[in-house]
């Protein structure tokens, strides 16, 4: 080793504490970009194995008319020229009636059962995985959805692994009149009707209510059944319903879809143009931009780019933090050598020798320091991952139901990255050598005779000498208290106040430490507000199961295509004075039958009822006073003033109504003992706003009022029963309604405004904030009881819209059984009433709440624990930053002192002088770390902004306070250190040093 | 009537290996009004018998009395408040504080006694040193001989009982170092002030009215050479 290198070995050796400050510091540093990247990249990584698993790792989906395409691209070399490679293949066969697949039990929605023939790695790229079986290997066998199954429908349709099935397919022929398609509808296209007026819709209603599209060239073929799936995946479901898989080369002329990875593509676009590119006459192309997200291919989302924003935030706050924390460290290290420097200058040593000196301090401390921040930033990284594994796995997994299992063995690990890990190297190092540019100069230009003569500590500009000279001249005593310190703290204080003064740099670097200090605590602060608010998006439910039930007392069940449409005939109808007489039994009918439903469900074991509603949607008339700018999305304008918006109608029960009334603060009786129409408004809601894409508080009701709902329509003696807003061009619009189709398929259609309307007078009362409110909509609201509900005629017009809800509590322990319980009386539920009102149509569910809070609750706590982790460690930096800085420039000012102290300045004179200094310090370091963390604050707040509309920017005056008292531990600790140097007992020791 | 009596008095520096016997059981008396020259080579103990006299170090043992009084018998706050009072210290590289002016440089003791300012005597000391017109200049608008210079005002400032001075010339040129030399003299002539001055330089030594000098922690001759 040379000279200069012994030199500075020994030189670190001596100043241990601080060599040993600032090798954490730089260990700090790299532990935090290391973990803030691993964690970034393990997280993608699990979500990129999931995207994998769930849907494959298809990035383009071209849709060809003919899948002869396919294959010509492949030969003619343009998929290859535009980068892309084929991966898979999905190609029309036929499309088989649920008819001609026998019985299958019915509740089935879905128009067809699609025949496709795959050709590719089907499992990676598209996805899919058997429930049972395996896939098909060729031609005649066939993967069938398990809901065909015979152990699913119980019926013996010989749909079970191994058998022999024989489907009988034929192609789909658009309606007549509409073959503007060629005629024949493929895979992507929903279900073709055409009502009575030739509007066409493809919405997948089912064939027997319109004019609607055909079967035709019917043909059989037989497979062996090979496997089931479950899962629903993008590439099983079609426009039409479920699919049936072979394994079968696209032929000419059939439908295809043509699955791509595009390997070398940097963005979206890139993966969009190659596809089009390979396939110039493709239909339409379709992006797998979940995927593509995580691969770091980037799409618009505005959550994403939150995220984006913050993280890149972050990581500004951190390499501002660590520079500064180690430019310090170094800094300090020269000013504090720049005698020995120039005395080794006076023996020859040249400028070159000198930088390098400091140079090697940087390689030695970064050499240590780097390497020991990148292992403890992996292993804290694992650590916290390994924690937050089963909590995340239960809150982004569990919810996936059955057919899950295909994610076993998915695990949210430490992905190690050799790029992130290099990069992290490079910016700790890179960060250290541009903290060391400045000392490294400073160094060099040290001047032999000046350090030499230089026994002078603390550096005083020409300002210092002409307030010095002002001093002498001014009729003032001359130890007058001076400044604020010297006023409170006496002679100590006064010299204080001269040293801030008169010195050059006037204490700067202690001060911009205690900013940074202050910037970086308030930032943490402000890390766990903005995430908080983040997280808020979700609800908060206050019940944990919701069974909810649809009944259709017109709609035939079953899939007997013919039959249904004379059952339908036959069934109590819509569009005569008789039907409205029945829909009236049959309204008294359906609400006993969901009581008893609600009476059955309380009686589950371990099950705590908290009350039912049922729902339906109508309109209203609304005055201008009453209506909340929420509603501006969805209601109609009335040349008066009011509008007319869209309004939901809850019938509670006294249970239900009665919690309400007392979560809203008013009186039940209030209500339930008035003679007219009285209601509780749902005031608020949390929803995405359908414009902007944001989240935000909107307000639907602005006051309490009168208002008038609307109690039933018709048009041409027709009832409307079911309303949509109706956009204009201009983003007014107008509420339309419209009846029940009769028999031929015809349906009324008007304006809401152009009906013939009957409407209550309703006087709401009280408005339930989000919270009191049992669920949120995004329409108007109201509740009232039921027994009130239905003795003022409301509903009776929308039973074929009402829907039950049930909101139940139930023990935690006995969840999962729980849940089975209430599915089991549900159907139970279901299965009577269809058999007590043949061609009735039931639809049922059950969610279970309480598992959605406790995965939104896990997520948070993943969330919390790393900004936790990630504030604690920039604090750490933060007080590292500011012990390091006042130790220092306390150290280097140890000879003043003991001069101070040896000419007879007591300890508390000293002691007080430097409170006084570090007051200084800290009250400049405050103002510029509050206004620098009020800016980083704002920033943050705008990347959050196009997620969260409503999240006012306020001051974290707990962080302040937090960020203050740590400021000032630090600063006790490091003047407590410091004082520890400068003890009077050394002075000797000090006025010997040279 | 002697002002300062010393006896038995060793200190002992660092432990085990390091350890030095800086100073080793040295007794002496310096009367009122006495010029006393300390010499000896470098390291023999004169800085530490030096400080230890002007109230700056603890002895390992031995007594200082300073006018009958056990000097080390006071807290370190008491022994502050000694040392700004009753005692001027001047060292070989002037130590001043450099944020401050000449004049507040000079007057340091006095402020940090609490104490008024006697104009008069700083009017007085600052013509006497030859400084009357850089009151307002810091420490580094200043030739090494006025820095001294200021230093010997800073340790007269407050009449002290005793002017201790560590190598005061050992920085200085020949010309500055009589001018020194005069100005201390002339205090010790003039005004009685008891002075002890450490020196390597003999012109120095021999216009002392004692001279001590000392070798590895003993005083080894003590010749009073006038009076
Ligand atoms: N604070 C100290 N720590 C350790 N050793 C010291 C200290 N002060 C003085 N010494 C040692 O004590 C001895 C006497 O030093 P000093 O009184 O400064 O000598 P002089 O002033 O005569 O040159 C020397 O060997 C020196 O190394
Ligand atoms: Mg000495």
């Amino acid at each position: 080793m040379s000279v200069m290198g012994r030199f500075t070995t020994r030189s670190l050796k001596k100043n241990l504490v601080r060599t040993i400050v600032t090798v954490l510091g730089v260990a700090l540093s790299a532990l935090l970009v290391t973990a803030v990247l691993s964690t970034f990249v393990s997280l993608n990584r699990f979500l990129y194995d999931m995207e994998l698993a769930e849907s494959g790792s298809w990035e383009a989906c071209v849709e060809l008319a003919d899948g002869a395409q396919a294959a010509l691209a492949q030969e003619d070399g343009s998929l290859s020229a535009a980068g892309a490679q084929l991966a898979a293949t999905l190609s029309d066969i036929g499309f088989c009636s649920y008819d001609d697949l026998g019985e299958t039990g019915g509740n089935n929605d879905m128009s067809y059962l699609a025949l496709k023939g795959f050709n590719g790695d089907v499992s990676s790229v598209l996805g899919l995985r058997c429930t049972d079986g395996r896939l098909p290997q060729s031609a005649d066998e066939v993967l069938l959805p398990y809901n065909l199954s015979d152990e699913n429908t119980g019926y013996d349709n010989g749909y079970r692994l191994g058998a022999t099935v024989t489907l009988t397919f034929g192609q789909r022929q658009a309606p007549e009149g509409r073959a503007d398609v060629g005629g024949r509808l493929n895979s992507s296209q929903g279900f073709y009707v055409v009502d009575a007026n030739g509007v066409t819709s493809a919405n997948g209603a089912r064939p027997e209510e319109m004019v609607s599209e055909t079967l035709v060239d019917k043909q059989t073929r037989s497979f062996t059944v090979v496997g089931f799936y479950s899962r629903w995946n993008q590439a099983v479901v079609t426009g039409v319903g479920w699919t049936a898989f072979t394994a079968e080369p696209p032929a000419p002329g059939a439908f295809t879809e043509a699955y791509l990875e595009v390997p070398g593509a940097q963005t979206s676009a890139e993966v969009e143009s190659a596809a089009t590119q390979a396939f110039p006459d493709a239909e339409a192309v379709q992006l797998h931009n979940s995927l593509l997200r995580t691969r770091g291919v980037t799409s618009q989302s505005p959550l994403w780019e939150s995220f984006g924003a913050i993280v890149a935030i972050m990581a500004v706050v951190v390499i501002v933090a660590c520079i500064s924390l180690i430019y310090n460290a170094f800094n300090i290290s020269v000013v504090q050598r720049m005698r020995q420097f120039g005395l080794l200058a006076s023996i020859g040593a040249t400028k070159r020798q000198l930088r390098r000196s400091v140079a090697l301090e940087g390689a030695i401390i970064a050499g240590i320091g780097v390497p020991l921040g990148i292992l403890a930033g992996l292993g804290a990284t694992a650590a916290a991952l390994a924690w937050a594994n089963p909590l995340f796995m239960e809150s982004v997994v569990g919810d996936v139901g059955p057919g899950g299992n295909y994610l076993d063995g998915l695990s949210l690990g430490l992905h190690i990255d050799g790029g992130i890990i290099a990069f992290a190297a490079v910016l700790t190092v890179f960060t250290v050598f541009a903290s060391l540019l400045v000392p490294m100069l400073r160094a060099g230009k040290a001047s032999p005779i000046e350090s030499i003569r230089d026994t002078r500590s603390v550096r005083i500009g020409r300002r210092g000498m002409r307030k010095a000279a002002a001093a002498a001249r001014s009729k003032r005593a001359i130890w007058a208290p001076r400044g604020f310190a010297g006023r409170v703290m006496g002679v100590g204080g006064t010299i204080a106040s001269l040293n801030r003064s008169r010195e050059k740099s006037k204490g700067r670097t202690a001060s911009a430490a205690l900013a940074v200090a202050v910037t970086l605590m308030m930032t943490a602060g402000q890390l766990d507000v903005t995430l908080s608010t983040l997280t808020r998006t979700a609800d908060v439910i206050p019940y944990d199961f919701m069974v909810f039930s649809y009944i259709d007392i017109n709609r035939p069940s079953g899939n007997g295509g013919e039959q249904a449409v004379s059952d339908d005939g036959d069934a109590p109808a819509t569009a005569d004075d008789g039907g409205a007489a029945d829909a009236g039994s049959s309204y008294d009918e359906v609400i006993d039958a969901y009581g008893n439903l609600y009476r059955d469900l309380s009686q589950v074991e371990a099950v705590q009822p908290r009350g039912w509603q049922v729902s339906y949607d109508t309109a209203g008339i609304v005055p201008a006073s009453v209506t909340g700018d929420a509603v501006g999305m969805v209601k109609a304008e009335l040349p008066d003033g009011d509008c007319m918006p869209l309004l939901t109608v809850c019938l509670m029960d006294d249970q239900l109504f009665d919690e309400l009334c007392s979560r809203v603060g008013i009186d039940p009786q209030e209500i339930t003992e008035s003679e007219t129409p009285k209601a509780i408004g749902a005031g608020t809601t949390y929803s995405r706003n359908p414009e902007t894409g944001t989240f935000s508080e909107q307000s639907l009701f602005a006051s309490t009022g009168a208002i008038r709902v609307l109690q039933g329509s018709s048009v041409n003696g027709a009832p409307l029963t079911s309303f949509y807003f109706d956009y204009g061009d201009d983003g007014s619009g107008e509420i339309w309604g419209c009846s029940r189709p009769d028999a031929e398929g015809n349906q009324e259609l008007s304006p809401l405004a152009e009906a013939d309307n009957v409407l209550a007078d309703v006087d709401v009362v009280a408005i339930a904030g989000k919270d009191a409110f049992f669920s949120s909509s995004n329409e108007m609201t109201i509740a009232m009881p039921l027994s009130k509900g239905v003795e003022w005629g409301f509903g009776r017009s929308f039973m074929n819209s009402m829907s039950f809800s049930a909101m139940l509590d139930c023990d935690h322990d006995r969840m999962m059984d729980t849940e089975e319980d209430l599915y089991a009386a549900t159907n139970g539920f279901s299965s009577s009433f269809v058999k007590a009102y043949p061609g009735t149509y039931v639809h049922t569910g059950v969610s279970n709440l309480y598992s959605s809070q406790v995965s939104m609750t896990n997520l948070v706590s993943i969330v919390r624990l790393f900004s936790l982790l990630f504030s604690v460690i920039l604090v750490l930096i933060a007080m590292a930053n500011v012990f390091n800085t006042l130790t220092n420039s306390l150290a280097l000012r140890r000879r003043e002192f003991a001069v101070m102290q040896s000419i007879g300045m007591g300890r508390r004179t000293f002691r007080s002088m430097i409170a006084a200094e570090c007051v200084g310090y800290g009250a400049w370091g405050l103002v510029f770390g509050v206004v620098a963390s009020l800016v980083v604050g704002l920033a943050l707040n705008m990347a959050l902004g196009s997620t969260i509309e409503n999240a006012a920017f306020t001051v974290p005056w707990a962080y302040l306070g937090l960020s203050l008292a740590l400021v000032v531990v630090a600063m006790g600790l490091s003047v407590a250190w410091g004082l520890h140097l400068c003890r009077s007992r050394n002075i000797v020791e000090a006025l010997r040093m040279e | 009537m002697d002002i300062l009596s010393v006896s038995h008095l060793t200190k002992v520096y660092g432990e085990g290996e390091q350890r030095t016997r800086a100073l080793d059981d040295v007794s002496l008396s310096i009367a009122e009004g006495d010029f006393v020259a300390i010499i000896g080579a470098s390291g023999s103990g004169k800085s530490t018998l030096l400080h230890l006299m002007g109230g700056v170090d603890r002895p390992t043992s031995g007594t200082v009395l300073m006018n009958g009084q056990d000097v080390y018998a006071r807290s370190d706050e008491a022994l502050a408040v000694f040392r700004r009072r009753e005692v001027g210290l001047i060292y070989q590289f002037y130590n001043l504080v450099p944020v401050l002016n000449v004049e507040e440089n000079m007057t340091l003791p006095v402020a940090l006694d609490g104490r008024v300012v006697n104009d008069e005597r700083l009017h007085d000391l600052l013509n006497r040193l030859g400084l009357a017109g850089k009151r307002g200049c810091l420490p580094n608008q200043l030739s090494g001989g006025q820095q001294q210079r200021v230093a010997i005002g800073r340790a007269l400032m407050n009449a002290p009982a005793i002017v201790l001075a560590d190598e005061p010339t050992g920085n200085l040129d020949t010309k500055n170092s009589r001018e020194i030399m005069e100005l201390l003299v002339q205090s010790n002539r003039d005004f009685g002030q008891t002075l002890v001055v450490i020196t390597h330089d003999e012109d120095i030594a021999l216009m002392a009215d004692r001279v001590i000098s000392m070798e590895d922690g003993r005083i080894v001759s003590d010749e009073r050479i006038r009076r």
